[in-house]
């Protein structure tokens, strides 16, 4: 397997462990808030 | 050797009536940069910053949403009321309280100051906005106002650089006392009861004899906020004014935007020139070209026009200008049955769901609360401009129309957006008179003065909003790109194919295995795979479709190759569906997460989901039938 492939298994294999790790974050965050605050997903600038 | 953990910093918290510049006070104490505007109801939950102090005390400082008393009516309200009793879960009460007045309106502002001072915990009155006072020709004692009430009286300017400074130097000495006598046992909620009809009508009366006391006002009064009044609230001309600068806004969006959007599209063009010509073809060139180059390039080109939009916002906001179209507007949204304040949280809702879902906390009655959260998706975020952006480019001629007055393209946004609001107020109309039927409340509302927007505030406010943007672009929707990119790619096409490879690869298997469901409404395969990951966010959608398009064929620049390429793919009546269908379609995660939060329940995001789904479905299938019979397929 030449260069460009390896680099390009390692580029996917973080994102998909990029997205994983957000949604994984964005479940504990949502579930430890108690009133108050959006849950932090940063849509918006203001989380 | 035994670590002593330091003790923890002493709290004060930010108290005041709505939109006396709490958050603005804030900001300048802590370094931070949190929204500020020229309304009431900005700040709808409670805020944390450190900084510290001028003796070197390090200092936590909570900003809470407004209040007129501490009897709570709506859920913001409820969050000062808890913090300030001690009645939140998981929070210390704060051991000090700064009342923050807008020095501008006392006779408001002293009413809370009375109602905490009950809570005899240390309290200083922090007098804001006092260069705008001054300027109105009023004249505060401080010394009497502090002798009178028997707290420390600081006037402060939040917006102006040293205009906290003898704020600090006052809570450095007011923690020194605390400190010195021990902090009292803070019991909060001892000497507070809610006032009643008596107790409120003594403190009108104290509220008088203090004034008179301390405040001189001028012997001739402000008229300017007046005078403009007369004209921007007018029934028929504030209404007329209203609507022009909305258009204006939305031809803005589209002209200014041009050039800085030909600019990064050539620069993006140029990148894409250089991967191809200095790198061996390969999975990490087409990674880079098809998926990063064009996935991620085709969103933030859009960045130009959301700064657009949002400078006309911002200083709408910062102006005061905000307020009164909510005083315009309470007529319409009173004949469907929203509350008036319903227009704050679906105007927030033009730059994301989110927060205007959050800001609907100002509304007191659950009813009106739960009809303005469920139409605020209906509201054009913000997100589905670069959808709407990208469709009408390909399909809307670049004409003048109106005797040459208006772009078409311009002109047909401002439908879109039209046609949100019209759907929004349809569904709040049907929603009020049928489950969540009640009485309408009148709006009360206090009118800000007009001021000047500050260019750095404005600069600021598009900067967070930039930076916000690109970093999505970098991080989340990257990610997204790249995954999708990966699916558009593999496992490739089979031997003696005949189709191209991405018809073989699992988005495409996917969006084939979507396509039945959409064919009625005009969608291909493509459109298919795109609004799955379109329900992370709403842009997602056009990366997707720039990913998917250009593993498909390739082209000179970016934004012409995609516009150019859907207008060669999709007939006219697809792409008219497709923006119907975004008009109404609920797909964004967060949007849906936030309601069921803010709800407590799991029935109104459900609900939410399956009416607009609905909505969205029909009306991509009566915009594409129609459009097929009038125009052909």
């Amino acid at each position: 397997m030449g260069h460009q492939h390896i680099l390009t298994a390692l580029i996917v294999a973080g994102s998909a462990g990029w997205i994983g790790f957000r949604v994984w974050r964005w479940a504990r965050k949502r579930r430890s808030k108690t009133a108050g605050g959006c849950g932090g997903c940063s849509k918006c600038g203001e989380g | 050797m035994t670590h002593h953990k330091p003790p923890p910093p002493p709290r004060i918290a930010l108290v005041g009536n709505p939109n006396c510049g709490k958050t603005a006070l804030f900001n300048a104490m802590t370094g931070a940069r949190q929204k500020v505007a020229n309304y009431a109801g900005v700040t709808v939950e409670r805020k944390e910053g450190l900084f510290v102090s001028p003796a070197g005390t390090r200092v936590k400082v909570i900003d809470l949403p407004g209040t007129y008393s501490l009897r709570a009516r709506s859920p913001d309200e409820e969050v000062t009321r808890d913090v300030v009793l001690g009645r939140m879960e998981d929070e210390e009460v704060p051991e000090a309280i700064v009342c923050v007045a807008d020095a501008t309106n006392l006779r408001l502002n002293l009413r809370l100051v009375l109602e905490l001072k009950k809570l005899d915990r240390p309290i200083i009155l922090a007098l804001n906005m006092m260069d705008e006072a001054e300027k109105q020709g009023m004249t505060i004692d401080a010394a009497e106002l502090s002798a009178a009430l028997g707290i420390p009286v600081v006037p402060t300017v939040a917006i102006q650089t040293g205009g906290v400074q003898a704020l600090l130097d006052q809570i450095d000495r007011t923690i020194q006392v605390a400190e010195t006598e021990g902090f009292a046992p803070v019991h909060a909620q001892c000497g507070w009861s809610e006032p009643n009809a008596h107790d409120l009508r003594d403190y009108h009366r104290e509220v008088e004899r203090i004034i008179a006391l301390s405040v001189t006002s001028p012997t001739r009064p402000h008229l300017a906020t007046h005078r403009i009044d007369t004209v921007l609230l007018h029934p028929a001309a504030g209404l007329a004014i209203l609507l022009t600068l909305l258009f204006l806004m939305f031809q803005a969006v589209f002209t200014w935007a041009r050039l800085p959007m030909e600019l990064i599209d050539g620069g993006l063009t140029l990148v894409k020139g250089l991967v191809d010509a200095n790198m061996a073809d390969g999975p990490l060139r087409s990674l880079l070209t098809d998926g990063v180059i064009a996935g991620v390039g085709s969103v933030v080109i859009f960045l130009p026009q959301i700064l657009v939009l949002f400078l006309f916002i911002q200083i709408l906001e910062d102006s005061g200008y905000m307020a009164r179209a909510a005083f315009l507007l309470d007529r319409l949204m009173g004949g469907v049955g929203l509350h008036g304040r319903a227009f704050i949280p679906l105007l927030s809702s033009f730059a994301c769901a989110v927060p205007g879902i959050m800001a609907a906390r100002t509304i007191e009655n659950r009813a009106d609360r739960i009809a303005t959260i469920m139409i605020a998706p209906l509201m054009t975020c913000s997100a589905r401009l670069p959808v709407y952006t990208l469709i009408i480019a390909a399909f809307v001629p670049q004409r003048d129309v109106l005797g040459g007055w208006v772009g078409l393209p311009g002109l047909v946004m401002f439908a879109l957006y039209a046609a949100g609001i019209l759907s929004g107020l349809i569904v709040a109309f049907v929603l009020k008179r049928t489950i969540l039927h009640g009485a309408r409340e009148p709006l009360l509302m206090q009118l800000p003065a007009y001021r000047l927007p500050r260019p750095r505030n404005v600069a600021l406010g598009l900067f967070e909003r930039a930076k916000a943007f690109l970093t999505r672009a970098g991080t989340t929707i990257f990610a997204l790109m790249v995954v999708i990119w990966f699916l558009a790619s593999y496992p490739g096409a089979p031997e003696g194919a005949t189709e191209p490879a991405i018809h073989y690869s699992i988005a495409g298997m996917i969006g084939h295995f979507l396509e039945p469901v959409l064919a009625p409404i005009g969608f291909n395969w493509q459109i298919a795979v795109a609004l799955v990951p379109g329900m992370a966010a709403r842009e997602v959608a056009v990366g997707v479709l720039g990913t998917i398009y250009a593993l498909s064929d390739s082209g000179d620049s970016l934004r012409s190759s995609l516009g150019g390429l859907l207008a060669a793919s999709w007939s006219l009546p697809t792409a008219l569906s497709l923006l119907a269908w975004y008009v109404f379609a609920p797909q964004c995660i967060a949007t849906l997460g936030v309601v069921r939060r803010e709800l407590n329940s799991l029935v109104w995001p459900a609900v939410m989901f399956v009416f607009l789904t609905g909505l969205a479905y029909l009306a991509a299938f009566t915009t594409y039938r129609v459009a097929v019979a009038v125009l052909g397929g």
